[in-house]
């Protein structure tokens, strides 16, 4: 009896109170900046690709879904020849972005990966890079390696002296 | 190892370890983490890197007790130590710690990276936060070549790479520069690494200071490689190899410890000459087939191309660098009447002498040859030819310096220690050969000669064996007097068989070493004459003899000889005389490299039908009717047999785009309609029973045992092996698996299967440790190639899964025909030649033995022809007085001689001159080679070349060198197109099977 007048009362009080239901996708629900969804691609301050192709990201990865190749260009950078995200397995856990020791890899806030075609959620490179440093403003990976390139020889990097010569005689 | 055994207590805990080894060793065998730098398997501890400390206490009562290092401390009974002290802990992260305040932020960038020992130690120690916020010391790099790359800030001074490199190995371009913390280990200046075992700086150095540049440009994390066991294809020694594979093409080479023949080492043509598998010359289609479908090959097309040779009859002709099953095959298929090794008349005589020296002594393996105390190498610059077992003498010669420590107790795992008393002393070695090579400086006596002169000497030593009864030297030399009156043996010549023939009555392990490669029959029918002298003498311990043939499978293809085999001579002239009405020739991996071009086209013109089976373009490929395209050594299943008659398997690294199969998948698709069947061969009750194809290599064994009567000899005891679960060819961690074809489509092909297969093409199966053929070395914590001491049963020792070796016999078939028999007056006469041309004064010249250019396949490899030196040639003093030229000098060189038609022939080099004074004046040797139309011995002419000359030459040579540069960055390019587009192979068998 005190159980049906309950719920009564409970199916009144909700008729007057503001519906949860979002009109999306008219309507987007707030995500932080820091919501796991798509990955992107950033680059350094210069504008160059952060991914170093270190396969750090692939390995990491608990579904496998991500390919790269290695390439040494010119001036000395490691780029990814090809990297390839197959979005119809990932899972954004964001380990990934984990793993990455140059902030290349970020999970934005976008997670509307939805499509008629399967093979549409096959993101290539060119698909994932955009043109800022994405949360880590002033990061350049190649600045704290001790690797020369083209823009930055030996010694030159933060916390570098100048290289050793070798053929000097002083203790 | 058991009498040898005592108990020492780790943590309280007791444990039986050997006494002969320090005690890290001691802590390794019994699979305990440790973390080492300095301190490695078979180079003995030094003590640089303080990494290994333990506390050692007195008894059980002791609390407090001392630190040591273990790497220097001996194992006695009843000691007691603790890894696991919290002292002897902070000292070890301590010292990592110390270590990376210099190291830089490079990992990612890192080849060496995922397979690290320095990130391994790191995280064994527990280190993972850096304190230290200085400034980093830097170097500058040093270019070494088109193998090793250099990286000098990533440095942590074990001192590991010149240990190796400079004690180890004997180089002589490399060192130590700097002090205290600015420690170099480079070259005096850039310039490519001249030691033919520079890749192992890649495995010995415990980080990334040294990397593999070939694998660093088309590069791969070891966790992603695709690996299978393998057996190295560019000599006959034989050494195990563990294959890396991604996105369908060959990554790297790394070494796969045996501890019978490489141990933890490898030269650089086993390790950078796989080059060939990916190369442009590399044959991808067949050609004279037509193919019914637009989308494969299938058997239909082979057997109907074939129809209308059924019942005809073919010569086959099999190679050295082709499988036994291969070879056996296609022995059995065409006949063995019909059957040559592609061997001419010389080298038909050779094998015969071989297979009679092969079947009369066991050869060593190479950690036997550690163990003997005095060698003797005959004509063979095995430094070039099989360098792997030149490191081993390398080490054999270190046991005077041993014993001699020894004697005063001091083990032979102090490394340093041994060495500083050892000072120069070493073990004999006699090098009685025609051109210098890379172990003259650590040879007693070194003895150029030309090659008929090298045979007069063995004749006087044995001579010498047949008469000397004594004991005093002075009768030896007495002896040796009247017999080099009869040779005429000159001063330095007598000198060096009085002490050849000293040390080897002095030796307790003696060897001989030779080759067949550039050595007539006629010296090895003087070594085993030779040989026969030494068993017969009782005061001389019988020496051990290896002979070098120049191919991975030369002894397994002289296993398949017998009376009937044929000549490529006898071949040219049966196909000329059509007697019986041969069909045509098939050539099975066989490039024919020392055929003249007019046999060539004579080959051509007489046969009807050409049948090339080949990986990479030659010669024959191009006016070929029928070419197939086989399987490289990484692409098939297969055996080679090395130079000790051990028969080793290579397993299938990833399975090839089709129509690419291994030769004898080819050979089986042609069996049923091809020459003579094997089951009709045999005539046996099987006769009548239809042959079904062959699907892998198990299957094919079955048939072979089941229907052909010699090949039970030969690999029975494999078949009895039962089958274990299959091992993963990739580590647990490989990655990409649902993207790395998702662009060719999102939905993920399965994974390849193969029948009877015991390795996996996946991360599934059991881990690589579990089975004797290991893919890849990987231990938890131990991602290097140094987790190998968790598989071995003691340090050094074999492996734990290890199975036995397998020897294939070989039978001295060849001689039994007459043709190949040497004449008896063979020798006399040749003396008497000798003599005559010695008063003529003419010249002898020899192409020094090259690691890079000799071997057929891995002189494709563009990195190889990247180092293609410009000529040069050594005479002696005499020869550069009588023309008038100093060392260093461009000259013009005019070889003649007269030919058997009594015609002049003549050819002019242009080359770089050096002056070696050991030279006799009728001999000189170079890097370059000589048209097979002159006869030796030569008539030769020096004047110097005129300025444009050299600079014609010069501006060709730097031509071929650019035309390497652009074939390397060629083969890049197609390698990373491929790499988009991975061929997907459901089932990994031969053509149909998709």
């Amino acid at each position: 009896m005190i159980s049906q007048l309950r719920t009564m009362w409970l199916v009144l009080k909700h008729t007057f109170t503001k519906a949860d239901t979002v009109q999306y996708p008219e309507q987007k629900p707030y995500l932080a900046p820091r919501y796991r969804g798509r990955i992107v691609l950033t680059r350094d301050p210069d504008g160059e690709e952060r991914c170093v192709a270190c396969n750090l990201c692939a390995v990491a990865c608990p579904v496998d879904c991500i390919a790269l190749q290695q390439v040494v260009d010119d001036d000395g950078r490691k780029r990814a020849e090809f990297f390839r995200i197959n979005f119809s397995r990932c899972i954004l856990c964001g380990f990934c972005e984990e793993a990455c020791p140059t902030y290349a890899i970020q999970l934005t806030p976008d997670i509307e990966l939805a499509e008629y075609d399967r093979q549409n959620l096959v993101y290539e490179k060119q698909h994932l890079l955009i043109n800022g440093p994405g949360k880590y403003h002033d990061y350049s990976f190649y600045q704290q390696s001790g690797i020369a390139i083209k823009s930055k020889g030996k010694g030159e990097a933060e916390q570098e002296r100048p290289p050793i010569d070798i053929k000097v005689l002083m203790p | 190892m058991s009498e040898n055994t005592v108990t020492i207590y780790i943590d309280n805990v007791p444990y039986q370890v050997s006494s002969e080894d320090n005690l890290l060793a001691g802590v390794l065998s019994k699979k305990l983490n440790l973390p080492y730098f300095c301190w490695h398997p078979s180079m003995g501890s030094v003590g640089a890197c303080r990494q290994c400390a333990v506390m050692q206490f007195q008894d059980e009562e002791d609390t407090r007790g001392r630190m040591v290092m273990a790497c220097t401390t001996p194992v006695t009974d009843g000691m007691r130590i603790s890894i696991k002290h919290a002292d002897a802990s902070e000292f070890r992260e301590q010292v990592i710690a110390a270590m990376m305040t210099n190291h830089p932020h490079d990992c990612p960038v890192c080849a060496e990276g995922g397979e690290c020992h320095l990130q391994d130690m790191t995280v064994m120690t527990g280190h993972s936060v850096r304190e230290y916020q200085g400034t980093k010391r830097t170097f500058t790099n040093q270019y070494l070549g088109e193998l090793v790359g250099h990286e000098m800030n990533r440095c942590i001074t074990c001192y590991r790479c010149t240990r190796f490199y400079n004690d180890y190995a004997g180089g002589k371009d490399f060192g130590v520069y700097g002090s205290k913390n600015q420690v170099y280990f480079g070259r005096q200046s850039d310039g490519a690494l001249e030691s033919e075992f520079s890749g192992n700086l890649v495995e010995v150095c415990p980080t990334g200071v040294f990397t593999n540049k070939v694998f660093s440009t088309h590069y791969t994390r070891k966790w992603d490689l695709q690996s299978a066991p393998s057996v190295c294809s560019h000599c006959s020694v034989g050494c195990n190899l563990s294959i890396g594979e991604r996105y369908g093409s060959v990554r790297r080479v790394m070494n796969r410890y045996n501890a019978d023949i490489n141990g933890y080492f490898l030269c650089d043509r086993g390790r950078f000459g796989i080059g060939f598998v990916n190369g442009e010359q590399r044959i991808r289609k067949t050609h004279g087939i037509s193919q019914q479908s637009p989308v494969s090959l299938t058997k239909l097309d082979v057997a109907k191309a074939f129809s209308h040779f059924r019942k005809k009859t073919f010569i086959g002709i099999g190679s050295a660098r082709a499988s036994l099953e291969a070879n056996f095959y296609l022995k059995n298929m065409v006949g063995a009447e019909h059957f040559s090794p592609g061997y001419n008349d010389d080298e038909m005589k050779v094998a015969g002498q071989h297979a009679q020296l092969l079947s009369a002594n066991n050869p060593l393996s190479l950690t036997e040859i550690e163990n003997s105390d005095c060698i003797f190498i005959i004509a063979e610059d095995i430094s070039q030819t099989a360098p792997r077992m030149a490191l081993s003498v390398r080490q054999a010669l270190r046991n005077a310096a041993k014993a001699k420590a020894a004697k005063i107790g001091i083990p032979s795992w102090q490394d340093s220690a041994v060495r500083t008393i050892g000072g120069n002393l070493l073990s004999p070695l006699f090098l009685l050969q025609s051109t210098s090579s890379k172990l003259d400086d650590v040879a007693e006596q070194t003895l150029l000669l030309p090659p008929e002169q090298i045979s007069a000497c063995l004749v006087a030593l044995k001579a010498l064996l047949e008469l000397v009864e004594v004991k005093n030297n002075h009768n030896v030399e007495q002896a040796l007097a009247d017999i080099a009156e009869q040779m005429s043996l000159d001063s330095k010549e007598r000198q060096f068989v009085c002490s050849l023939y000293k040390a080897l009555h002095q030796a307790k392990k003696p060897l001989i070493i030779s080759g067949t490669d550039h050595v007539s029959a006629d010296t090895l029918q003087d070594i085993n004459n030779l040989m026969q002298a030494l068993k017969s003498k009782s005061d001389i311990k019988e020496p051990a003899l290896i002979v070098v043939p120049p191919s991975c499978n030369s002894v397994g293809l002289l296993s398949l000889l017998d009376e009937k085999s044929l000549s490529i001579e006898q071949v040219l002239a049966e196909l000329a005389q059509q007697e019986v009405n041969y069909q045509g020739v098939i050539l099975l991996e066989q490039e024919l490299g020392k055929l003249s071009d007019n046999q060539i086209k004579q080959l051509r013109s007489s046969c009807q039908t050409l049948i090339v089976l080949d990986h990479s373009q030659h010669r024959l490929t191009s006016i070929a009717d029928i070419v197939l395209p086989v399987a490289a050594v990484s692409e098939g299943d297969g055996h080679y047999v090395n130079y000790q008659g051990q028969a080793q398997q290579f397993f299938q690294v990833h399975a090839p785009v089709l129509p690419i199969q291994e030769s004898w998948r080819w050979l089986d698709n042609m069996a049923e309609i091809i020459g003579v069947s094997a089951a009709e061969l045999n005539a046996g009750a099987n006769a009548n029973a239809k042959k079904s194809a062959c699907d892998s290599l198990r299957q094919l064994h079955q048939y072979f045992t089941d229907s052909l009567t010699q090949w039970p000899t030969l690999l029975a005891a494999k078949q009895a092996g039962t089958q274990q679960a299959a091992t993963a060819r990739m580590p647990h961690r490989a990655s990409g698996r649902t993207a790395q074809m998702a662009n060719i489509s999102v939905h993920e092909a399965k994974t390849t299967q193969k029948i009877d297969d015991s390795l996996t093409f996946s991360m599934e199966g059991q881990s690589a440790g579990q089975t004797s053929d290991m893919p890849f070395a990987w231990a938890p914590g131990w991602n290097s190639n140094q987790s190998i001491s968790q598989f071995q049963t003691q340090i050094n020792g074999q492996l734990i899964k290890q199975k036995a070796a397998i020897f294939i016999p070989v039978a001295n078939l060849l001689l039994n025909n007459p043709r190949w028999e040497l004449a008896k007056q063979s020798n006399k006469v040749s003396k008497v030649n000798a003599i005559d041309h010695l008063t003529l004064k003419p010249l002898h010249y020899v192409q020094q033995a090259n690691i890079y250019f000799d071997e057929w396949q891995a002189a494709h490899t563009a990195e190889f022809k990247m180092l293609q030196p410009s000529n040069l040639m050594s005479i002696s003093a005499s020869t550069a007085e009588q023309f008038g030229i100093k060392k260093g000098q461009w000259c013009k060189i005019v070889f003649s001689a007269t030919n058997d038609k009594m015609q002049l022939v003549s050819q002019s080099v242009i080359s770089q001159i050096t002056i070696n004074k050991q030279l006799p004046e009728t001999l000189a040797f170079g890097n370059f080679s000589l048209s097979e139309l002159l006869s030796q011995p030569l008539d030769m002419g020096i004047s110097l070349a005129c300025d444009q000359e050299v600079t014609d030459y010069l501006s060709h040579y730097n031509d071929s060198l650019i035309t390497a540069k652009l074939n390397k960055d060629a083969v890049l390019e197609r390698l990373k197109v491929n790499d988009q587009t991975i061929p997907i192979r459901l089932v990994s068998g031969g053509l149909d099977d998709a």
